[in-house]
């Protein structure tokens, strides 16, 4: 019986789309795509194996899943037969080898990411000796090791905050240029492995315009930085394995910066095993 | 992470000085209580935020044990 070779470009396209589609911003939208464009390859396949080329139901529908991933292409560019029926296929040993080529870059669209993924994760586990970042929670990123050290460099996002291994702010502190998000000092504890705390100097300005943002680092548990009433602190970071809630010296504290003239009333933890949370003097968890 | 006598340890520098470098600073103005305060370095301005409430108590302790003075306010 005369065996008809398909080949469906959508393919390809269905399965580039599904891979890249977890790497892009419109992740949603290019996942459900190339769910979508596999899903109308693989009927319009098995559609095609049912009418056309009398196939048992079975066949084509295993068949138009292998057709719609690659599998048949390679396995008949191998062996010269159909995955589903077992028919031979009379090809050439070119049409072969081209089935095989093409199979392989239909299957390689599909699983290449995720290799380039598992590959990238176990050369950064090789440079960072310290947790590695939390996905996207983490906002940003380890750079690497710092030049002729093998401690850690953290950089935002978008790069204009960089915290460099070899040299921590410590209880001296550094000047940032913005406001640092919960997200991004959980990424800078998870990097460095100690606590970073976050205030904002008043300013000159109405309202305490015009100040500045400074950055403070301590140890595993703990941190150093001024108690003075011209701060707003704004969060610190609490290792992981610590009850979700302020301890007693961050209570003291924020009660201390109040005694001395500041206006605030809460602050935030950014906890490494939690949601970040507000808390007061009198209440270790707001609601 | 470092088990609580390992942590204490970690802070025996403190109560160790005999500079006078670290102090105590009272949070609460109406209270002597050592739960309300804090270690203060004298020489960087600084105050210690340790997270873990026990071993930061064993801390004051040894510093209030050791003599250093209370203050009620942030010195200027």
């Amino acid at each position: 019986m005369p065996v008809k070779v398909s080949v469906y470009p959508a393919h390809g396209l269905a399965g580039g789309v599904l891979a890249l589609g977890p790497r892009l911003q419109a992740r949603p939208v290019l996942f459900a795509v190339g769910v979508g464009l596999l899903a109308a390859s693989t009927a319009y396949s098995a559609y095609d194996r049912y009418f056309n080329q009398d196939q048992s139901g079975l066949q084509a529908l295993l068949g138009g899943a292998a057709d719609a991933t690659g599998i048949s292409a390679v396995y008949a560019g191998i062996t010269g037969r159909d995955l589903a029926t077992q028919h031979h296929l009379s090809l050439t040993p070119a049409q072969q080898r081209q089935m095989l080529t093409e199979g392989s870059i239909q299957i390689g669209a599909l699983v290449l990411p995720s290799i380039l993924k598992a590959g990238g994760r176990l050369f950064a586990q090789g440079r960072a000796p310290v947790a590695p970042v939390r996905g996207a929670r983490a906002g940003g990123g380890i750079l690497g090791a710092a030049a002729g050290d093998s401690r850690l460099v953290w950089s935002s996002a978008a790069g204009d905050v960089v915290v460099d291994g070899a040299s921590l702010p410590g209880r001296t502190g550094m000047a940032v240029s913005r406001r640092l998000t919960a997200a991004e000092m959980e990424g800078l504890q998870l990097s460095h492995g100690v606590e970073f705390a976050l205030i904002y100097e008043l300013g000159p300005g109405p309202g305490g315009g015009g100040g500045r943002y400074l950055l403070f680092s301590g140890g595993p548990t703990n941190v150093w930085f001024p108690p003075n009433g011209n701060y707003i602190w704004i969060s610190h970071t609490h290792p992981a394995g610590y009850p979700l809630r302020a301890s007693t010296a961050d209570q003291n504290w924020l009660r201390l910066m109040q005694t001395n003239g500041s206006p605030q009333r809460t602050s935030t933890v950014v906890p490494l095993d939690g949601d970040p949370f507000r808390f007061n003097p009198t209440n270790r968890r707001l609601p | 992470m470092k088990n609580p006598k390992e942590k204490l340890e970690s802070y025996r520098h403190l109560w160790a000085d005999e500079s006078g470098r670290y102090v105590l600073i009272q949070s609460d103005k109406d209270s002597q209580d050592l739960e309300t305060c804090l270690v203060y370095d004298l020489e960087t301005k600084t105050a210690l935020l340790e997270e873990d409430d026990d071993v930061y108590r064993e801390v004051k302790s040894r510093l209030a044990q050791k003599g250093v003075p209370m203050l009620s306010a942030i010195p200027q």
